[in-house]
């Protein structure tokens, strides 16, 4: 039987930071389709339910419009049964705009933790469950998945997890996708989110097809992907380069041998230290990229190294400059910078 | 020390050339453009290789600037000999890269190779750099017009010529602390400043946020307590109502109960005769026998009036006659009424076993019908406290019941205004964290700032306590030397600015004429050279000087020149035969 694991969708998000109003409604509404997608894509690859492990929704109050595109979805693929776990963000918005829900729509409750389908060697038992509330006894002869949104470490203690006949726990809240042994039967994972928002979160996006052999119990997992963006956060050290030009120059072939298309997400982090006289101008080089991507965003995390040694036989007050500063205890970036300003000011050069 | 000669394969304009040098003072008159900056600088380059390597720009590069035209070797031989007596040469070749430069030293007498020294020679024999070297060894007719404050500007753009960039302390001075004000955290116009303002404000919306998700939170749950008292008001009104249909069901089920009990009891009872006949009959009956007994009278008394004493005898006989017929009356009639009263016992009594039977049977259909609350029914009948008044509570559940309703309703509206709050505020959360962030850079980078212009006067007064005093001094000397003239009235600020007291007035050197200017920049150029080379006392080399001081002050000026050059070798170009 297959069965998909997702969480995290953030419908109808407000995303502030990165993005314009045309942007973000653009992605909300690739959103939707990516959750659409996601139907479609468990229609024809024969996938017995859908469980959404919380944060469907970005916020409780959610316009008409978006819970009665993701009402027609689900009831549009009524074949599929989609369960459903409220996160922390979403808690029952969704549910109370609507006398009457799809009936293929399964709600986690603390009445209905527990659904299960019947197969001729196995039951496949899905548990739904708060991270506060304590873990039902399962049958150990079932296959069992266990459904919960919050925080490992923190929410989530998994020991309370281990050896009590978890198959598969099936998490949400952390947004980048994760896999890991929980004990000698059993995994736990977090699917991610269903797409990418912003550069907290990256890498790829989609959601995880479980396909358990109802015979030996066991089960393959595959990630597939639901979002045609991708968000790179890439640092790249700059510490030869002199120039604007060099720095953009050396940026470009990074982007490029890394593969960033132009529907990607795409931070560049500039490291390393450079020389007291660089000229870099983060202004230009923002500028340069900022048209190339979907988003673009740039941090300058590089300090300047000076070579102290090479002003020793300066006699000229650059030279008792650097060595006054060098005698100073400070770190030596500090002490570089220090320096790179005070020569500025000398040459008569813009100081920053 | 002192230079021997040098040999000029090809470097810049100068090819195949040889010179030497004597002791003392060397007088070249050349025509300008023969080569007198390229002989300087091919100098400078023996003894220092080239610098400024980074800088692209061809006319900066001066290797390329130098390189020969016309091919051949980039390079050539200086023969030198230092304070201590000992005679090198430096054998240099240049290619086109640092990499590709060669060179060697050898002693002068033997010609054989020596170790003394590396290619960094210059720094090891003058514990100098090449810039600073340059700036004071040579010494044109341009540097002799330096401090005056005014012009410092002009030399901006070329820094090569600021000598020991004290120049530029002035304006650096002026530059950081402009930098400064604008970024200041103090003034009103400054970045820092309003970066503070707007985090301050942003600070204040955001600390609503605790207040605002303090009331959602109890909303929510006084909404949630509403919601359990409405859950408990409707079990409270279902169980009332259930009440309220049981004991009607009760009221039915105690009278039929009690109708069996009675009915059981009065089968036990005696029958009461049922008088009603008999008094009937015997209302009918005495107005009869009045009647009778009226009309008898009248009979007998006329019979008396008639008959007298016959008619005593019939009256006696005729009222015992009535007596006899009235005993046989009424027992036949008491028979009569014993059997009727007997039969109507019996009707009675099967009456009331009709009665009883019906009674049982109504209760046991009642128990039938009602056979799942039966129990209940036993129950409560038997207990006193149950039948309650259900009707009015059930108003006061109900009327309770809206009011939460209402309540939850009016908090419903609330809590979703506050929620929209809240996404505002954490929307605002997000500027605010970035905000903060390049507040913290900024303000990192006005501390480093602050430290720079710290520094940089620290560095000023550390130079200008390590060289200007001494100059000053040694400028005196010189300058009266020279002029004959005394300069105790020529004073050298901290900035190395030389201002002149004349009668009582201090003036700036602009106020002098050039030649004068020249005349002190030279005996300061003489004097930092003194102070800078405290071990190995260098050649000087000067670019025609004393071009245009009056003949006056130039004849002085050779008086120096010569006294100098017994210490110092002078190399003394000069475009012009008068010297």
């Amino acid at each position: 039987m297959k069965i998909i694991h997702c969480a995290d969708i953030h419908l109808e998000s407000p995303l502030g930071t990165h993005y314009t109003r045309d942007m973000a409604n653009m992605r909300n509404a690739e959103m939707l389709s990516a959750f659409r997608y996601m139907l479609d894509y468990a229609v024809s690859e024969s996938v017995r339910a859908v469980i959404i492990a919380g944060d469907m929704f970005d916020r409780e109050l959610i316009s008409r419009k978006t819970a009665d595109f993701v009402y027609n979805a689900i009831a549009s693929h009524s074949d599929i049964d989609v369960f459903y776990l409220c996160g922390n963000h979403d808690r029952d918005g969704f549910v109370s705009h609507f006398t009457k829900l799809p009936g293929n729509l399964k709600v986690f409750s603390n009445d209905k933790m527990s659904y299960s389908y019947e197969t001729p060697f196995r039951t496949i038992t899905i548990i739904g469950k708060e991270s506060e509330s304590e873990l039902p006894r399962l049958e150990e002869s079932h296959f069992n998945i266990v459904v919960m949104h919050g925080q490992v470490g923190e929410d989530i203690n998994l020991r309370k997890y281990e050896n009590r006949g978890v198959d598969y726990l099936a998490l949400g809240h952390v947004h980048s996708y994760k896999k890991e042994k929980l004990d000698n039967r059993g995994v736990w994972c977090y699917s991610g989110s269903l797409c990418g928002r912003g550069f907290d979160e990256c890498g790829e996006h989609g959601f995880v097809v479980l396909d358990i052999d109802e015979k030996s119990g066991r089960c393959e997992t595959v990630f597939e992907k639901a979002d045609n963006r991708i968000i790179y956060e890439i640092p790249i050290d700059i510490s030869n380069l002199m120039t604007t030009t060099q720095i953009i120059e050396k940026i470009d072939i990074v982007l490029s041998d890394k593969g960033c298309t132009e529907e990607d997400f795409v931070r560049v982090v500039l490291c390393g230290s450079v020389d007291y006289t660089c000229e870099k101008d983060i202004d230009v080089i923002l500028k340069t990229f900022e048209s190339r991507f979907f988003a673009v965003s740039l941090k300058d995390k590089t300090g300047y190294r000076i070579d102290c040694n090479s002003f020793a036989n300066d006699r000229s007050l650059k030279g008792e400059f650097v060595k006054i500063v060098n005698e100073q205890d400070m770190s030596e970036e500090d002490k570089a910078a220090v320096i790179r300003y005070g020569i500025r000011a000398i040459l008569g050069e813009e100081i920053c | 020390m002192r230079l021997i000669e040098c040999h000029i394969e090809n470097f810049g304009i100068l090819s195949d050339i040889t010179i030497s040098f004597e002791d003392g003072l060397n007088v070249f008159a050349r025509d300008n453009g023969w080569g007198k900056s390229t002989l300087a600088e091919f100098i400078k380059v023996m003894f220092f290789g080239f610098d400024n390597e980074s800088k692209r720009d061809s006319y900066e590069n001066k290797r390329k600037r130098y390189a020969p035209w016309q091919g051949g070797i980039y390079g050539g031989s200086l023969t030198f000999e230092t304070g201590a007596g000992v005679s090198y040469t430096i054998y240099r070749q240049f290619g086109s890269r640092a990499k590709e430069d060669t060179f060697e030293l050898r002693y002068h007498d033997t010609g054989m190779m020596s170790y003394d020294f590396s290619e960094k020679i210059g720094e090891e024999l003058f514990h100098i750099n090449s810039e600073s070297f340059a700036k004071t060894v040579f010494i044109s007719q341009n540097d002799c017009e330096t401090k005056a404050t005014g012009e410092v500007i002009s030399k901006m753009s070329d820094s090569e010529n600021a000598v020991y960039d004290i120049d530029n302390y002035e304006t650096a001075a002026k530059n950081i602390s402009d930098c400064l004000n604008r970024m200041s955290p103090d003034r009103k116009t400054g970045m820092l400043y309003k970066l503070k303002d707007e985090l301050v404000s942003m600070k204040v919306k955001l600390g609503v946020k605790d207040s605002i998700e303090a009331e959602l939170a109890r909303l929510n749950s006084e909404r949630n307590d509403n919601h359990a008292r409405i859950r408990e008001l409707a079990e409270k009104k279902s169980r009332l109502y259930e009440n309220h249909n049981l004991s009607s069901l009760i009221n039915e089920y105690n009278i039929l109960r009690n109708d069996v009990l009675e009915r059981k009891k009065l089968l036990k009872e005696e029958v009461e005769p049922d008088n009603k006949t008999p008094h009937r009959k015997s209302a009918a009956t005495s107005v009869f026998v009045v009647s009778f007994m009226v009309t008898v009278f009248l009979i007998l008394a006329y019979a008396v009036t008639v008959m007298k004493f016959l008619g005593l005898i019939i009256a006696a006989g005729f009222f015992a006659l009535i007596g006899v017929v009235g005993m046989i009356a009424s027992v036949y009639s008491n028979r009569a009424q014993a059997k009727s009263k007997f039969e109507r016992e019996k009707i009675i009594r099967e009456q009331r076993q009709a009665e009883y039977e019906r009674s049982m049977q109504r209760i046991d259909e009642f128990e039938n019908k009602h056979s799942d609350i039966i129990d209940k029914l036993v129950a409560a009948s038997s207990d006193d406290g149950f039948l309650l008044d259900a009707g009015n509570e059930l108003m006061t559940a109900d009327y309770e019941e809206k009011q939460l309703i209402n309540d939850n309703n009016t908090k419903e509206t609330r809590i979703s205004e506050l929620k929209k709050e809240l996404e505002l505020i954490e929307e605002l959360y997000i500027s605010f964290c970035e905000k903060e962030e390049e507040y913290t850079k900024l303000k990192k980078e006005y501390e480093l700032i602050c430290f720079a212009d710290k520094f940089l006067k620290k560095a000023k007064d550390s130079f200008s306590a390590q060289y200007i005093l001494p100059v000053k001094e040694i400028y005196r000397k010189y300058y009266s030397r020279i002029t004959g003239e005394n300069a105790d009235h020529h004073y050298l600020d901290a900035d190395t600015n030389l201002a002149v007291h004349d009668n009582g007035l201090q003036r700036d050197k602009q106020y002098y004429s050039r030649g004068l200017r020249d005349l002190m920049g030279i005996c300061m150029r003489l004097a930092l050279v003194d102070v800078m080379f405290e071990i190995e006392h260098p050649f000087i080399i000067m670019d025609d000087a004393f071009i245009n001081l009056d003949e006056k002050k130039r004849s002085g000026a050779y008086e120096l020149i010569t006294d100098i050059s017994k210490e110092h070798q002078i190399i003394y170009f000069t475009c012009s035969k008068s010297v």
